[in-house]
C-alpha cells in the first residue's frame, strides 16, 4: 500500500517535472532575465501603478563587479530618491529635508538579485507563456507565472528577447486582477555609468541625515528565545534567520524569511513589555499595512512584537504571523515539541 | 482623575472607545479645560499624521472656534457614533499612506504647542477630505459648528516654516514613561530589510513605494517611539 505522502511526494514530482519540461524554454527565458538585472547596467524611466494611482521614476542600475549601485527617483514632484550604494540604502525627502541612512550586511543587497524559481516554486505556481506583444515600442515575450491558490500573487512579465530585460511587470491575484504593475517608458543599457548619475539631485548637506546602522549578528546571538512556525500557507518554509541589532535600539531583532520559492515574507520579532497609558493612541493589537501591493502585518506574540511584511495577499501575512511561537534556545530548552 | 488619565480617556474618545456617557462627560471637561483642550488638538493632528490626510495647516483660530462652538454645548453621545463612522472611512480611503517623516520629525523635535498656530504637515497626496475626523465628527453633533478649513501648504512653505519660523508648533505626544510601547526597528526599517531577501521582481515595487507616495515614509526608528506606523486595523481580536 502507498501511503498518502509518498503520493504527496510522487504528485510533486510530476508537477514539478511538467513544470520543467513544459517550460524549459520559458524558464529559460525567466534565468535570463534574472542575470540580466544581476549583472546589466541599465537605466530608464517607469510608471509604477498601484491602487489606482500611478508614479513616474527614474532608475539607474550600474553593476561594477561585485558593487551594485541602484537610483530610484520619483519625478512626480516629490524629488524623493532611494540610491542602495556600498551596502547602504540611503533615501532622500526633500519635502522633509530628511535624509535617512540605512547600512547593512553589504552582501545582503546583492544576494537576491538572482531571480529564483525553484522546484520549491514550481509546486506553487504555473508557468506559461502568452503571445508576443509590443511594450514601449519593443517586441516583448510574455510569461506569466499563475499562483495555484490565493495565499500568494503571480506575475506576469514582459521581457524583451534581445535583452532580457522586463519591460513590464504585473503582480495579480490568483483570479487574474492586477495589483501593481511597472512598466518601462524608455530603456537603456549603457556599459558605462558615470558616478554622477547615481548622486542625488538635491543639495542634501543641511537636510536632517539619521542613521540606522543594521548589522546581521549570527542566528540567535543573544537571544535565548528561538521562533517556531507551527502551520504555515501551503508551500512556505523558513529560508533565512538571522539576528539585527538596529542602532539606538536596547533589543535585537530576529529578522525569519519564510519563501515559497517565489514569493518571501520576512518576520520581525522584536521583545516588546506591556502597554501602558499610552496605547489607546496605536491601533489594535493586530493591524495591518498596505505598503504598495505589498501587505505589512504588526501583532504581538509571547510578548514580542511581531510584525510581517510581504509581497503576499494580506492573508498570507496574517497566517504566517499567527503561526509564530516562541520557544526555548536549544540549550535552554527542555524537550522539542513541548513549544510550538 | 489626573490630566494623563484624562488624555487616555480623550485618546479612547478618538478611537471610539469610550463609552458614550463618559465622552459626554470629556467633552464638557474639554470646553473649560485648556490642557485638555490642547492634548486634544494634538490628538487631531496625531491622528491625521497617522491616517497620512492631506498635508494641512490649520487655520491660526482654529481652536478658537472650536471652544466657541464647544461652548455652545449639545454635544451628544451621536457624536461617538460619528466618530467610529468617519473614522472607518478615513482608514479605508488612507490604506496606502504611512505616518509621514515631517510629521515624526516635528513630533519628536518637541517645539512646545502653540496651539493658535498649530500646524500639520503630512505630504501625503490628498486623499481624505476630513483632515482632523475626530475634531470634526466631534463637532458634527453640536450646534454652531464652526467651519473648518484647510489649506494645502507646498513643499517651500514648508521648508520655510522648518527653516526657523516659529509656526512649525508641532507637539510630541504625551510621553509614556516606560517607553513600552518603543518600536525598536521603524516599518521603514523593515521594509528596507525585506527588500534585501524579496525577489528582483518584487523589490522594484518595495523601492518604487518607498520613492513614491503610497508608502510609509521612513519613520526613523529612534523616532518612532511613540507612534506605530501603521494605520489601518483590519481585526483586533480572535487572532491567534
Amino acid at each position: 500500500m502507498v501511503s498518502a505522502n509518498k503520493i504527496k511526494v510522487l504528485a510533486a514530482a510530476a508537477v514539478a517535472a511538467s513544470f520543467a519540461a513544459v517550460a524549459d524554454d520559458t524558464r529559460g527565458l525567466l534565468e535570463r532575465m534574472g542575470r540580466a538585472l544581476a549583472t546589466r547596467n541599465y537605466q530608464g524611466t517607469f510608471v509604477h501603478e498601484h491602487d489606482g494611482q500611478s508614479e513616474t521614476l527614474k532608475i539607474v542600475h550600474r553593476v561594477s563587479g561585485a558593487d551594485v549601485a541602484e537610483r530610484i527617483v520619483s519625478l512626480d514632484g516629490s524629488r524623493r530618491e532611494v540610491i542602495r550604494r556600498d551596502g547602504e540604502l540611503t533615501a532622500y525627502f526633500p519635502e522633509q529635508r530628511v535624509a535617512m541612512v540605512q547600512s547593512g550586511p553589504k552582501e545582503g543587497l546583492l544576494l537576491n538579485d538572482l531571480l529564483r524559481l525553484d522546484t520549491a516554486a514550481a509546486q506553487m505556481y504555473r508557468l506559461s507563456e502568452e503571445s508576443p506583444a509590443r511594450v514601449s515600442g519593443r517586441m516583448a515575450r510574455i510569461i506569466a507565472v499563475e499562483p495555484q491558490d490565493d495565499m500568494r500573487y503571480g506575475y506576469r512579465v514582459w521581457i524583451d528577447e534581445a535583452s532580457a530585460m522586463p519591460l513590464k511587470t504585473q503582480l495579480r491575484t490568483s483570479v487574474g486582477r492586477v495589483v501593481e504593475q511597472l512598466v518601462f517608458t524608455e530603456l537603456t543599457l549603457p556599459a558605462h555609468i558615470d558616478d554622477a548619475a547615481l548622486q542625488p539631485a538635491v543639495a542634501a548637506r543641511d537636510y536632517r541625515w539619521l542613521r540606522h546602522a543594521t548589522t546581521t549578528a549570527s542566528v540567535n546571538e543573544g537571544s535565548d528565545t528561538t521562533w517556531d512556525a507551527t502551520e504555515l500557507p501551503p508551500g512556505f518554509r523558513l529560508t533565512a534567520n538571522s539576528t539585527r541589532v538596529l542602532a539606538g535600539a536596547k533589543t535585537t531583532v530576529t529578522h525569519l524569511v519564510f519563501s515559497d520559492g517565489l514569493a518571501s515574507v520576512s518576520v520581525f520579532v522584536e521583545p516588546q513589555s506591556p502597554l501602558r497609558s499610552a496605547r489607546r493612541l496605536l491601533p489594535g493589537p493586530v493591524t495591518m499595512t498596505n505598503l504598495g501591493s505589498s501587505s505589512a502585518l504588526s501583532t504581538q506574540v509571547d510578548g514580542h512584537r511581531v510584525t510581517a511584511i510581504g509581497e503576499v495577499p494580506p492573508a498570507t501575512v496574517r497566517a504566517i504571523a499567527g503561526s509564530l511561537r516562541a520557544g526555548f534556545a536549544p540549550d535552554a530548552r527542555p524537550e522539542r515539541g513541548e513549544h510550538h | 482623575m489626573n490630566q494623563d488619565e484624562r488624555a487616555s480617556q480623550l485618546s479612547a474618545m478618538f478611537d471610539g472607545e469610550l463609552p458614550a456617557a463618559e465622552c459626554e462627560l470629556l467633552s464638557r471637561r474639554l470646553a473649560r479645560d485648556e490642557q485638555l483642550r490642547a492634548t486634544w488638538s494634538r490628538y487631531s493632528v496625531i491622528g491625521a499624521a497617522l491616517r497620512a490626510e492631506p498635508m494641512a495647516q490649520v487655520r491660526p483660530d482654529f481652536s478658537r472656534r472650536v471652544s466657541a462652538a464647544l461652548a455652545g454645548g449639545g454635544i451628544a453621545s451621536a457624536g461617538v457614533r460619528r466618530t467610529r463612522l468617519l473614522r472607518g472611512a478615513a482608514l479605508g480611503t488612507a490604506v496606502a499612506a504611512g505616518v509621514a517623516g515631517f510629521a515624526i520629525l516635528l513630533l519628536r523635535n518637541g517645539l512646545p504647542l502653540q496651539e493658535e498656530a498649530l500646524t500639520a504637515f503630512v505630504p501625503s497626496a490628498a486623499r481624505v477630505a476630513l483632515p482632523v475626523v475626530g475634531s470634526q465628527s466631534l463637532l458634527a453633533g453640536g450646534q454652531n459648528l464652526p467651519s473648518v478649513n484647510f489649506r494645502r501648504v507646498d513643499a517651500s512653505a514648508v521648508n520655510a516654516v522648518n527653516a526657523g519660523n516659529a509656526l512649525a508648533s508641532y507637539v510630541v505626544p504625551p510621553q509614556s514613561d516606560d517607553n513600552s510601547q518603543a518600536l525598536s526597528a521603524s516599518l521603514a526599517d523593515y521594509v528596507v530589510a525585506h527588500s534585501e531577501v524579496s525577489s528582483p521582481l518584487a523589490r522594484g515595487g518595495l523601492l518604487s513605494a518607498l520613492v513614491g507616495d503610497e508608502m510609509v515614509q521612513p519613520a526613523p526608528s529612534e523616532m518612532a517611539r511613540e507612534i506605530t506606523p501603521v494605520m489601518t486595523p483590519v481585526m483586533t481580536n480572535g487572532q491567534r
